[in-house]
């Protein structure tokens, strides 16, 4: 079992450490988006954001397939997404207030970058979908072989003996993987449950052999069933169809609106409530005939087992959580990814002395993930506040940026020493953490130093920001401090 | 024999001096060796026999949690739609059984063997079952 454990935990271990990294900053997605776009204050209604934002679509895209509007959970805006074969992902972004009639920043993917490549890597469909289904599938095998392994699980809730051998790490993989058990059982396992239509589709094979639009509709009964009739069409005015929607959600709020072929006569607005207001994922959905925007079906959730389906999505993606809960989402998302990376780094531990080249490799590839990974994350913001704001490709460059940034750490990191390696990484990621938000103040004009005016955005952020410079810091210097063989001969002659 | 082999000789050299991790070898060493002694034979009828633990824990296992999703839409007394939501709620944690099964039965045949076998026969049940109407 201690084999499966070690050798489970290893092969995905580099995966899961980015899986579980981005999934973390994603716990705070809207604020990021809001960061990265700091010329929206988040002002006025949402509702009418998404009515500006429909008024702006009908005029510049009347042709796209879809429309896709999210009103954003925590602040006020409301941004779209819509198809645009020019750009080179295929769709574009634009974020909308309540006030302005065009798009009110710069276009970015924002906290959404790190909320998909936590599920799709950035990979093409479905590979990224089953690579990380199937890392969270072994990391549950992971999690459980080590829950059986352990033998005094409620002990080494207290032991940690910071030695900076073997059993240090050891003690803090223990401690980061006890302390928050409960926590890391239960985002393993609900992580894999949202995908399942991907990775094990074969309970709804079995109902409904290949009829999968069946199936689809049986499940998502509050989704659209037509496509485009291929007649032209004009699309109904949004603000009635949005008031009826609240009339029905009961004082909840708007979540989602798509609108599926909006220049054709057979569209169709699907409202949907938003995550924010329940545990459980899109509980309830509205349908409207674009044309003359009746309701054409309402769907509330109540399946005991779908509404279980729901409710185990929506504590995985926190949307309900109130601000405490994301905290404590975002600390013990922190302890699973110091889980992963003490794990890793016991493995060499282990081994060590050690020449052969699993030893060399995987030390190499530790560097390049456990450093270069924060410091990628890093350089996507970097590159948020240095690309010009009038860029129409800049949401797109500052996904490569993030790319390019972990290449090249990861390829300093196999040329050179571990150990150098690891306190200059470290260094950069404190200097790109620490010097972020000053260069983010003279280029924005907002900063920690205006929560006195209420920015509390910018407060909580910048603080983040400098608390990892100092975490990178310390491992900087511990980094360079002696250790190894050095510190062994130093006791041994403090010993003698 | 065992203590000679190659792969592990490494972990005898750093876990002698910690009990804690005497403990944890010794373990291992049951699983790998000491249980195994039925098909420890040679070097590579121990890796045989590992990598067979490991086709039981992964492909094994994706089967298994295949067979019960389908054996369980079929059979759960619910609507199609959400016999086939919660069969796949519950086979997920098939996957997790199966691998600790895999590597903690006491010989490799005995761990291939009963993740087949029930995935045989929860995949025949389905079949049996038949499509709901």
């Amino acid at each position: 079992m201690t084999g499966l454990h070690t050798w489970s935990g290893l092969v995905i271990g580099w995966l899961l450490f980015a899986i579980t990294l981005t999934g973390t900053a994603a716990v705070f997605s809207s604020e990021i988006s809001a960061w990265m776009q700091p010329e929206v204050a988040g002002r006025g209604e949402p509702r009418q954001a998404i009515e500006k934002a429909v008024a702006w679509l009908r005029q510049t895209q009347p042709h796209a397939r879809g429309w896709f509007l999210a009103a954003d959970e925590r602040i006020a805006t409301v941004h779209a997404l819509y198809e645009d074969r020019t750009a080179p992902r295929g769709y574009r972004t634009a974020s909308f207030d309540a006030i302005t009639d065009t798009p009110v920043a710069r276009p970015t993917m924002g906290g959404q970058f790190f909320y998909r490549f936590h599920f799709e890597l950035m990979l093409p469909n479905p590979w990224g979908r089953i690579l990380t289904s199937a890392a969270a599938m072994v990391m549950l095998i992971a999690i459980v072989s080590g829950i059986i392994i352990h033998k005094r699980i409620f002990a080494d809730f207290f032991t940690l003996r910071p030695t900076g051998g073997q059993r240090g790490w050891l003690d803090a993989h223990n401690v980061f993987g006890v302390l928050a058990l409960p926590f890391h059982l239960m985002i393993t396992f609900t992580g894999i449950v949202p995908l399942f239509k991907t990775t094990l589709p074969w309970g709804i094979v079995a109902n409904y052999g290949a009829d999968n639009a069946t199936a689809l509709a049986e499940f998502y009964p509050g989704l659209p069933r037509r496509g485009p009739s291929g007649t032209p069409g004009t699309l109904a005015d949004i603000g009635p169809m949005l008031a009826e929607a609240e009339r029905y959600f009961g004082g909840g709020r708007i979540g989602r609106v798509n609108i599926a072929a909006p220049g054709d006569a057979a569209s169709i607005v699907t409202i949907m409530r938003n995550d924010g207001d329940q545990l459980a994922y899109m509980a309830q959905a509205l349908r409207f005939d674009g044309m003359t925007g009746k309701l054409i079906g309402a769907h509330t959730e109540d399946r005991p087992a779908r509404k279980t389906f729901d409710v185990l999505y929506g504590l995985h993606i926190a949307r309900f959580a109130p601000d405490v809960s994301r905290w404590l989402y975002f600390v013990c998302g922190l302890a699973l990814a110091g889980v992963i990376a003490t794990g890793l780094n016991l493995w060499l531990k282990a081994r060590e002395p050690n020449k052969g080249f699993g030893h060399w490799l995987v030390a190499r590839l530790n560097v390049g993930t456990v450093v270069g990974l924060p410091i990628a994350m890093l350089g996507f913001l970097w590159a948020n506040r240095l690309l010009p704001a009038t860029y129409l490709e800049r949401s797109a460059a500052e996904v490569s940026i993030f790319f390019w940034i972990w290449a090249a750490c990861s390829l300093y990191a196999l040329l050179r020493a571990p150990r150098r390696a690891w306190g200059e990484l470290a260094i950069v990621a404190a200097l790109a953490a620490g010097l972020l938000p000053f260069v983010s103040l003279a280029l924005t004009g907002r900063g920690l130093w205006h929560a006195m005016d209420g920015d509390r955005l910018f407060l909580g952020f910048d603080l983040v920001l400098f608390a990892l410079a100092a975490l990178a810091a310390v491992i900087a210097r511990k980094a360079f401090a002696t250790s190894g063989p050095i510190r062994l001969a130093r006791k041994q002659e403090a010993a003698a | 024999m065992p203590h000679s082999d190659p792969l592990y000789s490494h972990h005898q050299k750093n876990i002698a001096n910690h009990s804690q991790l005497r403990l944890v070898h010794s373990v291992m060493n049951g699983i790998v060796h000491g249980r195994d002694r039925r098909q420890t034979g040679g070097r590579w009828q121990r890796i045989v026999a590992l990598c067979a633990r490991i086709a039981a824990a992964s492909v094994g296992g994706y089967g298994l949690a295949a067979a019960s999703a389908a054996f369980l839409a079929r059979a759960l007394p619910m609507s199609r739609v959400e016999a086939a939501t919660a069969a796949t709620l519950i086979a997920f944690l098939a996957m997790p059984a199966a691998a600790v099964w895999a590597f903690a039965a006491s010989t490799a045949p005995r761990a291939l063997g009963g993740v087949v076998m029930m995935t045989v026969v929860l995949g025949a049940a389905a079949w049996l079952l038949g499509p709901r109407p």
